[in-house]
């Protein structure tokens, strides 16, 4: 039977939620807040890696068994969508000064702990044979060969265009009041009813407001032509832990700071030094670089900083996927969906329901 | 341990930077029944909305601002005032560093950064070297806890110059000592209280832990092994050997 589904919020989670729906022949109505052309949620700012082993350097093993099928996830997503989307599955590298091998081998130990894996240091040789741009002779690194990334933007657009595709609605400038038994209420006073409301607006969210946090992150974009990198690379410097993703048409993101406030201020220049300067160390190409954009946000997370599926009597919030958002964000949308249509709940994963 | 007008029973200051999630942050102070953090203020913006401090607040803790990352005397002031307008104390971590890749702190303007901020009535905790002029100086101008590096900030190294370290702490007998920095290991920690300090402040050695929380409970045993050891009335150091069993009349003995 179809069944009608109200979305609040359109990142990346509102979306992948969306087309889940609308691909199985339901009714969907996504409410955003922003305009169509101002689009400043977190999913824009985001790199899009698909790294659920080098996130492991600073998160829980939780992220990893939640994440680890994410690239299969979004390969299924891609393939459905028949639509040209840069996605990339060539796998990452994390590199680090040959001084620092310590800090390389603790994080091998725990990832090869945490994973089950047997994974192995490897030469600076290695790294130049996979990536021939990186022109430092003093990194070693790891390479972690099922990981991937994904152009944010372009995969926005293209869930976008299949929702809508599919007869469905996203109401842009449409500020929702209040959710009440999968009731929504509109700032014009109009109410709409569903059979399911789900809400995924991050540091907007309509209820436990003093258990979510912002955490700021600071990201920049460059124009490179004279470089090629073709994957994710993170320099673990035990102080800024930055990476480097490259995009389509020699475009590069170097990000991203992470700081515990919830500060929507615009780059700092100490921040931007930092970023910028880690990319040197990879490749001194990059001083010849163009500076396109500078761009920030705040992640909304919880305090043990895993994703979380409420469910109450008035709707379903999928919320906090804090530095997590592509990579997470297909397990939790199959998850709500299964939810709603099945009322089933997968009990290994009990720690992100309420 | 004094920390002026606050009596803390266990003798730790936690620094709260660098936890897989501040959740994990919360339940290691639990575990240590710690009543005292430590918090950098120079990246937080006093925002309407920080549910970071908010939680950090709901701990219960005393709240001790420090100044980490700050390089001259009028960023640390600075930021002592707006640590004081945000957490509502005068307590203040005081940490002026050198330079950003060691992060030593540099005497000069931690001496001066210090009396400008006694001045204004802060409560200073300077961050200071095992250079015995340095702390000395600190204590002249007025501090009341002082707090050497074991070694370098996030090192790992432990207490590298103990016999220093011993010497600072025979000097200065009447003022709270804390080591603040190095700490990577339990046996560091157990060492700063056989030196006879009287606490130690750390950070990165528990939230760059793969299970922060193990070694939080490990800690808690090293803090209580130490503070029992030292009660027990620990024998002198002996330039000779002494043998636990006297051997004079032995009966059996064969030959």
């Amino acid at each position: 039977m179809k069944k009608t589904i109200g979305i609040v919020g359109s990142g990346i989670m509102g979306l992948l939620i969306g087309y889940a729906f609308s691909k199985l022949g339901h009714q969907v109505t996504i409410f955003e807040k922003n305009s169509r052309d101002n689009f400043k949620n977190c999913s824009m700012t985001a790199a899009g890696m698909l790294s659920p082993y080098s996130e492991l350097i600073h998160s829980d093993k939780k992220i990893f068994d939640l994440g680890y099928d994410s690239l299969e996830r979004w390969k299924k997503i891609i393939r459905e969508l028949k639509k040209k989307v840069y996605f990339q599955t060539k796998g990452s590298l994390i590199v680090a000064d040959k001084d620092h091998e310590n800090e390389l081998e603790s994080i091998c130990i725990r990832t090869n702990e945490y994973t089950k894996s047997k994974f192995k240091i490897i030469s600076n040789k290695k790294i130049r044979s996979l990536e021939p741009d990186i022109d430092s002779t003093n990194l070693i690194g790891l390479f972690f060969n099922k990981e991937g990334q994904i152009d944010t933007k372009q995969i926005m657009i293209e869930l976008s265009e299949f929702i809508l595709k599919k007869g469905s609605i996203i109401n842009f400038n449409s500020h929702v009041k209040q959710i009440k038994n999968h009731e929504i209420s509109l700032s014009n006073k109009k109410k709409i009813k569903f059979d399911f409301v789900v809400e995924c607006c991050g540091l907007g969210t309509f209820s436990n407001k003093d258990k979510i946090r912002g955490v700021r992150g600071e990201i920049i974009e460059v124009l490179a032509p004279e470089i090629k990198i073709s994957r994710p690379i993170r320099l673990n410097h035990f102080r800024y832990p930055v990476y480097i993703t490259p995009r389509e048409d020699y475009k590069y993101l170097i990000g991203a700071s992470e700081i515990e406030s919830e500060d929507f201020s615009p780059v700092s220049i100490r921040s931007a030094i930092e970023l910028l300067n880690s990319s040197l160390v990879i490749s001194k190409k990059f001083s010849e670089a163009r500076i396109t954009a500078l761009s920030n946000n705040c992640r909304p997370a919880f305090f043990d900083n895993l994703p979380k599926i409420r469910i109450n009597d008035d709707y379903i919030s999928a919320n906090g996927l804090f530095r997590h958002g592509y990579l997470l964000s297909p397990i939790i949308s199959d998850l709500v969906v299964q939810y709603c249509l099945k009322d089933i709940k997968d009990k290994d994963l009990y720690y992100i329901y309420n | 341990m004094q920390i002026y007008d606050i009596k803390l029973k266990t003798n730790i200051i936690l620094g709260s930077s660098g936890y897989p999630s501040p959740q994990t942050f919360i339940d290691c102070v639990k575990i240590l029944n710690c009543e005292m953090i430590t918090v950098a203020v120079r990246r937080l913006k006093k925002s309407e909305n920080n549910n970071f401090l908010n939680l950090i607040k709901k701990t219960k803790c005393t709240i001790l601002p420090n100044t980490a990352g700050c390089l001259s005397i009028d960023e640390a002031v600075v930021t002592a005032e707006m640590a004081r307008e945000i957490f509502q104390t005068d307590l203040i971590k005081l940490e002026v560093i050198e330079d950003d890749l060691t992060l030593k702190p540099s005497m000069k303007n931690t001496i001066k950064a210090g009396e400008k901020l006694l001045k204004k009535g802060f409560k200073v905790l300077p961050y200071t070297t095992d250079d015995i002029k340095f702390v000395k100086t600190m204590k002249s101008i007025g501090c009341k806890v002082i707090m050497p590096w074991g070694s370098q900030i996030g090192s790992g190294r432990g207490l590298e110059n103990p016999d220093k370290l011993l010497k600072i702490r025979n000097e200065i007998e009447d003022l709270t000592l804390i080591i603040d920095a190095g700490i990577g290991r339990i046996s560091h920690v157990c060492e700063a209280f056989e030196l006879g300090y009287d606490g130690v402040l750390l950070n990165t050695a528990i939230s760059k832990a793969n299970y922060p929380k193990k070694f939080a409970q490990a800690l808690k045993l090293s803090i209580d092994a130490a503070k029992i050891s030292i009660d027990s009335g620990l024998i002198p150091i002996r330039n000779f050997a002494t043998a636990s069993t006297t051997n004079i009349g032995m009966p059996f003995k064969k030959k």
